[in-house]
């Protein structure tokens, strides 16, 4: 399958399908689209891209009839459309995949695609039917999916293809995918995009608009692309016409020539701050695991999703009990039963769902930078939280070099800030303690914008020239490539390979990954 | 991003402050208001012997909301609270028939009896991870049940009181303040400092407004809960033994009719001053009010079918203020329900 770049047969060159005019969107205080004119042709694959911020969020929650326009106008089908509420959009042949999953946990891939419309045998919902016609439907798109299975038993990949279906179910003219990718491993986009082909085989006069962040995928797939910035609409062409670093000039707006920081080599060759020997969980995912972890190195963990990267730094951090094996810290061995040993050890975790596990959303910033040291740093004798030193303590954190978090008062709310802000939040809160010998980071850069990242990783190779340790999960191969002193690549639960940085290859990680 | 900047600024200045300030004190504003209305509709009101009377069932009522609020704070609830507190009273009656002559070995008996018996619906409930309204009830019930069978069904109450019994119940500082009152407000500010100004208040925050996150921060969620639990269980016993002292007497109703005005002073708190958060500030001033509220329907003269009604239309807006505040906050969930 060539890239998307070959408008030949499916769509009519010029049928404009979708076409925002001038259309402008503001929330108090915030002027979230600007202006932004908009086309988007019949049996295309539109890419939106743009940093977190941009708008592209606001963008759909307007074309899906979910927030009404202050400005502007949108023609849909040539005509002028004013959706009062989703369910017109919907009812208008829009269909949207957001990139949290909307599923019902409890009911199958088959109840699902179906929700809402179902088939049915006189009063009764006809399973046999759901079953038949959603076979019927995920083989003509090529999905492989289980359909009779609760989904909270399925991958993150088969929900997403489920999702894809159940938008597909009543023959959308425009389905809208946002950041579709983003919990997906390179091999389940591949799948993905596979299925997006077919669908658009199937139905030649589908148009899509896929947002991501990701350009190289968006090169893979789109027929053109929108750069948005700040709101604004900055630039509109076909995919062929551009290039990733043309994308980036537009979305930044300075020349980002450099992706990631220069590796400069800190780790000691000598002297290793955590050794894992035959660890395996109970019943779990990981199973003798090997590997170690120099002082003032990065080492990357890279694996698909599910190999055993997130529950061996869970099983180091307490959270998980390990059955067998031995763990040595700084040379002597230790048992760490939950996250409070590991903190009071050095070890701290940046866990990957930083909405649920990472920030306190009836806190404020201040609290929510100064709730892992409170106790130890924090408490007058008399056991009171002393004011004025936590409030330091949260400018430190705030303010720490490299991480610069966006903030006007120290005392406001969390909730407001970006998903890049809050995560330099939840790290923020570990450094300013300097306890931290190890820190684990759990897929940081998830969802959050180039610059943010460039920074997260200026920090990462900063904090290694002070002595740290760092652990870096992620699924993007080029950060790991591109911030690591070392590679474990994990599969289906241990260790299938460990690469030097003088040794790094995708081909190379990629086959200890899949094979 | 600097968009984010302009809006934060934006809510500082001018006509926002103002509807910061009413928002955030608005509770003690509508409990003066409803005073002063009450007042006009029937003067008998301000009567002083009728305001400490009112001041005094607020305790009651105030010492279980406490205990409700110290709950919802880590996100449990606990129904059981006025049959709890029942229990207890009754409990006192029950030692002094029996002999038990020494005040101070009555008051520490029950009130432990009341933290045991939150201690066992702690272990239901986060021990076992029963779910908290439902194990709550579970107890409840059997609860209602133990004080029937201990009182057969009667009021008891005995001729002789061991010296000091109805000091709680019955002393007047000065003459005229309620020692209960008393205990409130010691008891208020206690709690405020426990949760607001120490490190294992804050945990205890945490631990509701996030468990999971306080758990990877290493804090241990389950003592918060226990912590909570047995704060509620002594404020229940407190109730207990308040209630049998001004009373001189025990039914298996006790705390009952106070059920429902506790409910909704323990959520209604919530609205002042945190935007949302349950603390215990807030629940004083939603206790006062609450109080006078119920006092002012009784003198003004309704049936107390109305006042009931009356009742359960304030549970409803108590549970709804903190979600709409919340809501307006921009807020993805209620403080103590998720």
């Amino acid at each position: 399958m060539a890239t998307g770049t070959n408008n030949k047969s499916t769509n009519k060159e010029g049928s404009i399908l979708l076409k925002l005019d001038k259309v402008t969107k503001i929330f108090p205080g915030v002027v979230a689209i600007d202006k932004v004119e908009l086309e988007v042709l019949e049996g295309e694959i539109h890419a939106i891209v743009g940093e977190n911020g941009a708008g592209k969020s606001t963008l759909c929650n307007v074309i899906t009839g979910f927030h009404h326009p202050e400005e502007g106008e949108i023609f849909w089908q040539g005509k002028k459309v004013d959706f009062k509420s989703p369910k017109q959009a919907i009812d208008a042949g829009i269909r949207m995949v957001y990139q949290e999953r909307n599923l019902i946990p409890y009911l199958t891939g088959g109840q699902n695609i179906v929700l809402g419309d179902e088939p049915r045998k006189g009063l009764l919902v006809d399973e046999k039917k759901i079953l038949e016609h959603t076979n019927a439907l995920k083989k003509r798109f090529g999905a492989i999916v289980p359909l009779d299975v609760p989904v909270m038993r399925l991958t993150p990949s088969y929900n997403q293809l489920i999702e894809i279906l159940r938008a597909l179910n009543r023959t959308p003219k425009l389905l809208i995918l946002d950041e579709p990718t983003s919990s997906l491993t390179q091999s389940d986009v591949k799948i993905l995009f596979k299925v997006l082909r077919n669908i658009k085989k199937e139905y030649p006069r589908l148009s899509v608009i896929f947002i991501s962040h990701k350009l190289h995928e968006v090169f893979d797939i789109a027929d053109r692309i929108s750069i948005f910035r700040n709101g604004k609409k900055i630039h509109t062409d076909k995919a062929c016409n551009l290039d990733r670093i043309a994308c980036i000039k537009y979305m930044i707006n300075r020349d980002l020539s450099n992706r990631y920081p220069e590796v400069i080599p800190h780790f000691s060759k000598s002297e290793k701050v955590l050794e894992i020997e035959n660890v395996s969980e109970k019943k779990g995912k990981v199973h003798d695991v090997n590997m170690f972890l120099r002082k003032g190195e990065v080492l990357g963990l890279y694996g698909l999703v599910g190999s055993g990267r997130t529950e061996l730094s869970e099983l180091v951090f307490g959270l998980r009990k390990k059955e067998k094996g031995k763990i040595n810290y700084q040379g002597k061995e230790v048992n760490i039963t939950s996250p409070y040993d590991a903190i009071h050890a050095g070890i701290f975790l940046i866990p990957e769902d930083r909405r649920r596990h990472g920030i306190f959303n009836g806190f404020n910033l201040k609290e929510n930078l100064s709730i892992a040291f409170l106790k130890d740093k924090l408490t007058s004798t008399l056991g009171k939280i002393k004011r004025k030193e936590e409030i330091n303590f949260a400018y430190i954190a705030a303010d720490k070099s490299s991480l610069k978090i966006k903030y006007t008062n120290i005392e406001q709310d969390v909730s407001n800030l970006s998903g890049g802000n809050k995560q330099k939040v939840i790290i923020g809160r570990w450094l300013a303690g300097k306890n931290a010998t190890v820190l684990i980071m759990d897929e940081p850069t998830n969802g959050i914008d180039i610059g943010t990242k460039y920074e997260i990783y200026e920090l990462m190779r900063d904090l290694t020239k002070q002595g740290m340790s760092i652990i870096f999960i992620s699924s993007e191969l080029p950060e790991v490539l591109g911030v690591c002193d070392r590679i474990c690549v994990f599969r289906e639960g241990s260790i299938s390979g460990i690469l030097q940085r003088e040794e790094f290859s995708e081909q190379k990680v990629l086959e200890y990954a899949l094979i | 991003m600097l968009l984010e900047i302009d809006a934060s600024k934006k809510h500082k200045i001018g006509k926002n402050s103002i509807v910061q300030f009413i928002e955030n004190y608005g509770l003690i504003f509508v409990a003066l208001l409803f005073f002063i209305i009450f007042t006009i509709i029937k003067p008998q009101y301000i009567n002083p012997r009728n305001i400490f009377t009112m001041i005094r069932q607020a305790s009651a009522i105030g010492f279980m909301a406490l205990g409700l609020t110290s709950l919802s704070i880590v996100g449990e609830i606990d129904i059981s609270f006025a049959a709890n507190a029942t229990v207890c009273g009754v409990v006192s009656i029950v030692l002094i028939q029996n002999g038990v002559n020494n005040t101070y070995l009555i008051w520490a008996i029950c009130i432990l009896l009341g933290m045991t018996i939150s201690y066992f619906n702690a272990r239901l409930i986060v021990g076992l991870g029963v779910p908290s309204l439902a194990g709550s009830l579970g107890m409840m019930v059997l609860l209602t049940g133990v004080a029937r069978w201990l009182t057969k069904g009667i009021p008891i109450y005995t001729e002789v009181f061991p010296a000091g019994f109805d000091f709680i119940g019955r002393f007047k500082l000065f003459g005229i303040i309620p020692f209960q009152t008393l205990i409130f407000v010691v008891i208020v500010i206690i709690l405020t400092i426990f949760l607001d100004f120490t490190p294992q208040g804050r945990y205890i925050y945490s631990s509701g407004g996030n468990p999971e996150a306080a758990y990877h921060v290493g804090i241990n969620v389950g003592k918060c809960k226990y912590m909570a639990f047995l704060i509620a269980g002594f404020c229940n016993g407190l109730t207990g033994i308040t209630l049998s002292s001004e009373y001189g007497s025990a039914s298996h109703t006790l705390a009952e009719g106070y059920f429902f005005l506790v409910l909704a002073s323990g959520f209604l708190g919530a609205t002042f001053m945190t935007g949302g958060v349950p603390n215990p500030r807030g629940t004083a001033v939603a206790t006062l009010l609450l109080a006078i509220l119920n006092n002012g329907l009784i003198i003004v003269g309704l049936p107390f079918y109305v006042r009931l009604i009356f009742q359960g239309f304030l549970v409803i807006i108590s549970i709804v203020l903190p979600i709409f505040i919340n809501w307006r906050k921009g807020r993805e969930f209620v403080w103590f329900i998720h």
